[in-house]
């Protein structure tokens, strides 16, 4: 099985409406996977029924034993996150910044506080039109480790080979720490989408070196090129340079946002479409 | 009695259960001795569901149990340098063996040992 | 007045806004720090282009034996909820990027032998553009965890500011813990969101966090007039005011390419900024828009 990552450096670039695009213009089924678990937006454009709901489970947090409790503070001193504050004689934990350390519980005098297990977010199967698809949703100020991540690219991979699907496409996260690197270890290609900015371009780099890091083949396509020809060229310019690939470019067009709107995939503005096969073609090709 | 090794398990079994291709997030470990083909216990990996460093996790656990070797089909980044420092061997058994299959193996020395690198 | 510019979704033009707000109050001669936190992929310095004063490097706790044989207990490893230390044959073992710097190991050790130590994973950069207070957070590539990079700049840059300091705080996208570090000290979170069904479902996300936290929200819909109604309706029914509504404009989108400050290429950008910023300030008395 080949396994692909869509990601970018920068948020907004187009990476989830691309991986959807690629995802309809493959031949055969398709196992998608969106790692990209902070904003799960994958889901919006693959449409279909979710099979499977299951919670996910990460973490621990602290629990104070209430009746025990004294209220003597060695708790609050001992956090450095400021999650176990002692309130009316009451040590009271913060579950938003909570990180379940521990270090409470070696100090509590009463020994009162155990931790119980953190719901971070819900893991779902789906199947749409391409094939499987596996999301997940993480919960607000939860800790993005990238266990979910894993757990996201492993059950797709799963199903892919259950049903002998022989390609699986990633919408990844964006930036380039923690959930980034479970979503991108081992794949066949990082597909990078950029746009033609000083910040796309910067983000781009780190992301590039990245993929060096973990020596991983990357191929870069430009979105909305035309805002900045000259740009593109840099970016083009300087992808060539460092041993990458480049898979085209794609033109701005405010029909994209607008299909997007209606929920359709960028393939329904003909010039964007033309744009994006050629994309794909050559991804195929380098994945051969 | 012989070199003590841990052999991955999807979940509990004995000798002909398929090993687990992943040592951080295996389900079980099978203590067996080499010589003997005898099975000492069979340890839960709590790192499965560790939110963070199921590697090191689950090489803290075959520390506790002394082993001298583990059997898995692939070792991740972090459980490398672990087991490396902890000076326990690490074998990579290809998917497909049973327990009794790949320790058979290990010990007629048809399998990989990844090497211990000095940290 | 502390500013925190979020978004759930990235690439709605928080970078954008947040730095031309910093810069139409700086030139109005308030005193303004811009602080740039979004250390995974901080872009401020492309279009403040600050004069750098100082950059430092951050560190980190993590727990070291500084050499000594201990008894090897284990309680240190026992304690760890990130796997992040191993207790073997009378040392410890330390897996640095899964150290939370909790410090419960050192509470742990029973013969008090564990200290800590610094561990570089990112720098902080101070710096002034043309009067403007500036600061950014950089991570290195390949650490995994930026929240307490993000807390270290977020508190370098805001330690000494005054009450009439307004500091506008360029958060990373996302509602999990890092973007929390940079949201928790804001008096005010304003949210820039986009007319599309992406914005509109990561701005619930955003919302969310606003609540969690009991943090007054305001917001801006860039790109307002290419997308649907939804997310107008979702902020109405929330009953968060919107600041300013800024059509999509293709001079703001190449001026921003380049680096150039967008409010300089384009008077109708300018004018809602100037919109914005009144609004943020009326809000902070305490006035309705």
């Amino acid at each position: 099985m080949k396994e692909i990552v869509v990601v970018s450096g920068k948020g907004g670039t187009g990476k989830t409406s691309f991986t959807a695009a690629f995802a309809h213009l493959a031949k055969g089924p398709v196992a998608l996977g969106d790692c990209d678990v902070d904003a799960a937006n994958l889901a919006l454009l693959m449409h279909g029924e979710d099979f499977v709901e299951e919670p996910f489970l990460a973490g621990k947090r602290a629990r104070v034993d209430e009746n025990k409790c004294t209220g003597c503070g060695e708790c609050e001193n001992a956090c450095r996150y400021e999650a176990i504050p002692v309130i009316d004689n009451l040590a009271r934990v913060n579950d938003l910044l909570c990180e379940g350390c521990r270090a409470c519980s070696v100090v509590c005098p009463e020994d009162c506080i155990t931790f119980m297990n953190n719901r971070a977010g819900t893991l779902f199967h789906r199947e749409t039109s391409t094939g499987p698809m596996v999301h997940g949703a993480l919960g607000i100020a939860q800790d993005n480790s990238g266990k979910l991540v894993a757990k996201v690219r492993a059950d797709t991979k799963l199903i892919a080979m259950e049903r002998n699907i022989d390609l699986a496409i990633f919408d990844g996260p964006p930036g380039i720490g923690c959930p980034v690197h479970p979503a991108v270890g081992g794949v066949d290609l990082v597909v990078a989408v950029t746009e033609p900015s000083s910040s796309g371009a910067h983000d781009l780099k780190r992301m590039l070196d990245l993929c060096d890091h973990f020596k991983l083949e990357s191929a870069v396509v430009v979105n909305k090129y035309d805002l900045s020809v000259a740009v593109t060229e840099e970016i083009e310019e300087m992808v060539k340079n460092r041993g990458a690939h480049t898979v085209g470019r794609v033109p701005f067009d405010e029909g994209v946002p607008r299909a997007l709107a209606r929920r359709e995939t960028p393939l329904v503005i003909p010039e964007v479409k033309t744009a994006l096969e050629k994309t794909w073609r050559d991804i195929v090709r380098l994945l051969e | 009695m012989g070199k003590l090794v841990a052999i991955t398990l999807e979940h509990a079994g004995d000798l002909d259960t398929l090993i687990d291709p992943r040592f951080g997030r295996a389900g079980v470990f099978l203590i067996v001795d080499a010589e003997t083909r005898e099975i000492i216990s069979t340890i839960d990996n709590e790192s499965v569901e560790a939110a963070h460093g199921a590697g090191t996790g689950a090489a803290a656990t075959m520390s506790g149990a002394n082993v001298d070797a583990v059997i898995a089909g692939r070792f991740g980044p972090k459980a490398y340098e672990a087991l490396s420092r902890l000076g326990i061997q690490m074998w990579n058994a290809p998917q497909g063996l049973t327990a009794g299959q790949a320790l058979d193996k290990m010990v007629a020395g048809q399998l990989t040992q990844m090497q211990i690198v000095k940290y | 007045m502390i500013i925190s510019v979020a978004s759930g979704k990235g690439g709605t033009g928080k970078t954008l806004i947040s730095t031309s707000l910093a810069r139409l109050w700086a030139d109005g001669n308030k005193a303004v720090t811009y602080v740039d936190a979004d250390a995974e992929e901080p872009n401020g310095h492309l279009f403040l282009k600050p004069d750098v004063i100082e950059e430092k490097r951050f560190t980190v706790k993590i727990p070291t034996l500084e050499g000594r044989t201990c008894a090897a207990h284990g309680k240190c490893q026992e304690i760890c909820a990130f796997n992040a230390i191993l207790s073997a044959k009378g040392s410890v073992i330390v897996f640095d990027e899964l150290c939370h710097g909790c410090g419960a190991c050192v509470l742990a050790c029973p013969e008090g032998f564990l200290q800590e130590t610094g561990r570089e994973i990112g720098t902080i950069t101070h710096g002034d553009s043309n009067g403007l207070e500036f600061y950014s957070a950089t991570l290195d590539v390949g650490e995994a965890r930026v929240t307490p990079l993000i807390s270290g700049v977020v508190e370098a840059s805001t330690e000494n500011a005054d009450g009439d300091r307004l500091v506008v705080i360029d958060a990373p996208p996302g509602t999990s813990c890092s973007a929390m570090a940079a949201v928790e000290i804001a008096d005010l979170v304003l949210l820039v969101t986009e007319p599309t069904p992406f914005g509109e479902h990561d701005l619930i996300l955003a919302l969310e966090m606003g609540k969690a936290l009991g943090r007054k929200m305001a917001a801006v819909i860039n790109r307002s007039d290419i997308g649907g109604d939804g997310t107008r309706a979702l902020l109405e029914a929330r009953s968060i005011p919107v600041l300013a509504e800024i059509p999509f404009d293709r001079a703001v989108a190449e001026s921003y390419a380049a680096s150039r400050m967008p409010m300089e290429d384009s008077s109708e950008f300018a004018s809602s900024i100037v919109k914005l910023a009144q609004g943020l300030l009326s809000l902070a008395q305490g006035v309705s828009p």
